[in-house]
């Protein structure tokens, strides 16, 4: 039965975007993901495995993957890469000690043949906590200016409030529309 | 003044004074003149006039000689002395008049506390004034009280006696309506007088009626004698001429004719008085039925007459009542009238006491109007003193306005100052919040320094190991170094010999060498792995022996920990070799997850997840491509299955 509706909609040309929501463990991953599918905050654990939604956004279809990001599981990460259309990589904008760790598994992921296509969506998250860095200080932060030959955008956002999440998606849909 | 100095000194000198006088008239005018000008204070004139005089005189006797030294001394001395006893004079006219100013100026005072006292006499005064200007207002206020109060009772009174005369006027009304209704009870009474006359002549008829049916009734009964005495008669008659026949035989028949005349006569003459009778009592059963109703009539009658009777009686009695409400109206009347009297008589009292209180109040009112009018007066003295001292109050305004003014801008500093204190307040939470980062921060880096110290155990461990291995290989090294530099002796000897030949077969045994060396790092690093397997298998085991060793316990637990960090970094740094073991706790959640994920999922995810599948459980790639092809089959619904399906499975099982 599955089969038969994935061949229609492989006829239609109706095909999902995948999309994989990366970042260290805490960054708020899971809430992004439930807040885009739902609309709400849910009590979230961290994540050991991976979480994956639809997810409808102006008559786009994303099939958004929330995968584990602590350190023992990061690297199951690479197993989920291929046939990737878009990355939203998630950071705490309140934990100024791990964005180091954060930029070196950024650089890593991007460095893969498989993402070559990808468009990256950075979420500055947790805009809200008091004491956080800015967009700017997260760009600068992640080193994002010495990307090149990747569309790109980072974005403030606040998962909990809801803040931002919008303008990131627009941003996105946009883009992939224009990919096509 | 002079005229009298001159006398004076005359009665003390005798005849030597006209000597003097001359002189002085003679020398010191010109002196005089010009000290009269200098001061009116005629004692220092007079005495320096008389000091020149002296001089004067001095000059002119010097030649005489010394004889009349001691008589000029004598004069001198007595001159003093006069002179002495003048001062002394003009000192007491002095300390009188000075004496007089004290007075003067005493008194002076004296008027002054005199004033200060009439001001006092005149502020209580003006206090009296205004006190008696209240009681003025308190008396107005009383009048007006009285008088409102009288016009009040004086309206209850009015309204009282309105009252009377309305239930009067009622009274009257009632009093009017009930002689009506005893008229109109005297007409029915002379009605129902007419109508005994009517019964009683009714009565009278029908006593005649009576009478006359009594007559006819007799008549009849004298007429029933008469016919029954004719029958008779006829019957004797009948008697005879039987007796006759019976003699008479021829006679019989006419006899017997006649007889039967006679009897037909006879039945007539009955039946004529049967009908009589039945006529007569026809009439009679009429006379009684008219007897009948006239006796019902008058039975009637009777009882109307009774009624008539009766409502006579009642109509007497109302009359009586009314009488006598009558009587009590009347009395009400003459009492109320009395009443009506006695209050005119107190509001005439009333009026008259008012008038003498308007009287009083008047006067009262007359005096207190001259009371405030002096009042007034002072008051107008006081106000004066009043402006004087509002002078003064505008004056102390205005330094009191200063002072506001200074007060304002004391406030203006004050409200800066309280500005400087909120930003010094904001800065304190700023740095408070500042500090709390910091304290976070600090606690963080303490965690993270005692996991940095753990790891720098663990470090620490593998350095040692790493040392001891490198010292090995150091040894090796050397050994090798060694070997190297006495091949490179003999290379260099073969060199000299043999240049290039020998060249390359050393160079080929480096490499041999090299290769020799890179195997056995990697056989170190395998006994590392080995080693830290060997290590973990050692703490499970004494887990599962607590009992045993505690006090080594903590330090196997340090060095499982430190064993467990270096795996991670080898399994992040060497991804192709994937996660060594299961044995991690997260690892196998992460697996358990990923195959729960794997197989409900649908087929679309699935193959998204045939990639983390095969890593985690070490597929070789022939298996993963096993896998991604019989879900691709699964997908593709149109079967190709048997060609993939058999082809590696059978190529592959053996493997795994």
């Amino acid at each position: 039965m599955g089969g038969l509706w994935s061949y229609f909609r492989g006829l239609l040309g109706a095909r999902e975007m995948r999309i994989l929501i990366l970042g260290l463990d805490g960054a708020g991953k899971t809430t992004i993901l439930y807040r885009l599918q739902v609309g709400e905050v849910v009590t979230t654990i961290p994540t050991i495995g991976f979480n994956v939604e639809q997810v409808q956004y102006k008559n786009l279809k994303f099939q958004v993957w929330d995968l584990g990001g602590q350190t023992s599981i990061r690297p199951y990460w690479r197993c989920y890469y291929s046939n990737t259309d878009a990355i939203i990589y998630v950071v705490d904008s309140a934990d100024k000690e791990r964005i180091g760790i954060s930029k070196e598994e950024l650089f890593h992921m991007l460095r893969e043949e498989e993402l070559s296509d990808a468009i990256l969506v950075v979420l500055a998250n947790k805009q809200d906590m008091a004491g956080c860095m800015t967009v700017a200080e997260v760009h600068q932060a992640l080193g994002l200016e010495a990307l090149k030959n990747r569309t790109f955008q980072i974005f403030k956002t606040s998962a909990t409030k809801g803040e931002g999440l919008d303008q990131a998606m627009d941003w996105l849909a946009n883009a992939l529309q224009n990919k096509k | 003044m002079f005229a009298s100095l001159k006398n004076k000194i005359r009665e003390e000198t005798g005849s030597d004074i006209s000597k003097f006088t001359a002189k002085i008239t003679s020398t010191t005018t010109q002196k005089l003149e010009s000290l009269r000008g200098r001061s009116r204070q005629g004692s220092s004139s007079s005495i320096n006039s008389i000091v020149s005089q002296e001089g004067f005189r001095d000059d002119n006797h010097l030649s005489e000689g010394v004889k009349t030294e001691e008589e000029y001394k004598k004069r001198l001395f007595r001159i003093e002395a006069e002179f002495v006893r003048k001062l002394d004079d003009k000192e007491r006219e002095w300390k009188e008049i000075m004496s007089d100013k004290d007075r003067h100026l005493q008194n002076l005072e004296k008027e002054k506390d005199e004033a200060y006292k009439q001001i006092k006499n005149l502020k209580e005064l003006l206090k009296n004034a205004e006190d008696l200007k209240q009681k003025l207002v308190v008396h107005q206020e009383d009048k007006e009280q009285i008088e409102n109060l009288q016009t009040q009772e004086l309206a209850k009174v009015k309204h009282l006696v309105l009252l009377r005369d309305q239930e009067l006027e009622e009274k009257s009304i009632l009093l009017k309506e009930a002689q009506q209704q005893l008229e109109k009870m005297r007409c029915e009474v002379l009605r129902l007088r007419r109508q005994e006359e009517q019964l009683s002549d009714v009565q009278d008829d029908l006593e005649s009626l009576r009478h006359s049916s009594a007559r006819d009734l007799a008549a009849l009964a004298t007429e029933l004698a008469k016919s029954e005495e004719e029958r008779r008669h006829l019957s004797d008659l009948v008697a005879v001429l039987r007796q006759r026949t019976s003699t008479d035989g021829n006679n019989e028949e006419l006899f017997a004719r006649e007889r039967k005349l006679l009897e037909q006569r006879l039945e007539e003459a009955h039946l004529h008085l049967a009908d009589i009778k039945t006529s007569w009592s026809d009439k009679i059963s009429s006379l009684e039925t008219q007897v009948g109703r006239l006796g019902r009539q008058a039975a009637e009658e009777g009882v109307e007459r009774r009624r008539a009777i009766q409502e006579k009686e009642m109509l007497a009695e109302k009359v009586k009542q009314m009488e006598c409400e009558i009587e009590c109206y009347k009395l009400e009347m003459n009492n109320k009238d009395t009443k009506i009297k006695r209050l005119t008589t107190e509001v005439e009292e009333m009026s008259v006491e008012l008038k003498k209180n308007k009287n009083e109040m008047e006067k009262e009112i007359i005096d207190l109007r001259e009371q405030i009018h002096n009042a007034t007066t002072e008051v107008k003295a006081v106000r004066k003193n009043l402006e004087n001292s509002e002078s003064e109050l505008e004056k102390v305004e205005e330094e009191c306005g200063k002072l506001k003014l200074s007060v304002d801008a004391e406030h203006q500093a004050n409200t800066s100052l309280r500005e400087v204190i909120t930003k010094l307040e904001k800065e304190l939470g700023e740095e408070k919040h500042h500090s709390l980062n910091v304290q976070k921060t600090l606690s963080r880096v303490t965690s993270e320094k005692n996991t940095a110290l753990l790891r720098n155990a663990e470090i620490s461990q593998q350095m040692e190991l790493a040392k001891q291995e490198s010292r090995r290989l150091e040894s090796e090294m050397t050994e090798l170094m060694n070997k190297l530099t006495s091949i490179e002796d003999e290379n260099k000897v073969y060199k000299e010999k043999e240049n290039k030949g020998i060249e390359q077969e050393l160079r080929n045994n480096l490499a041999v060498l090299e290769e020799q060396i890179s195997d056995k790092n990697k056989t170190i690093k395998n006994l590392q792995l080995r080693l830290a397997d060997m290590k973990k298998a050692l703490q499970q085991e004494l887990r599962t022996t607590p009992g045993s060793l505690i006090s080594n316990n903590d330090h196997y637990e340090l060095n499982s920990a430190a064993i467990l960090t270096p795996s991670q970094n080898t399994t992040r740094n060497i991804q192709g070799f994937g996660p060594r073991r299961d044995e991690e706790d997260v690892n196998f959640k992460y697996l358990k997850h990923v195959i729960i994920k794997f197989l409900t999922s649908r087929e679309y995810e699935a193959q998204h997840l045939t990639r983390a599948v095969a890593t985690l459980l070490k597929f070789s790639p022939e298996e993963e491509k096993l896998l991604h092809d019989t879900i691709e089959w699964k997908m593709s619904w149109f079967g190709s299955k048997p060609k993939i399906l058999n082809g590696p499975v059978n190529s592959n099982t053996p493997r795994s």
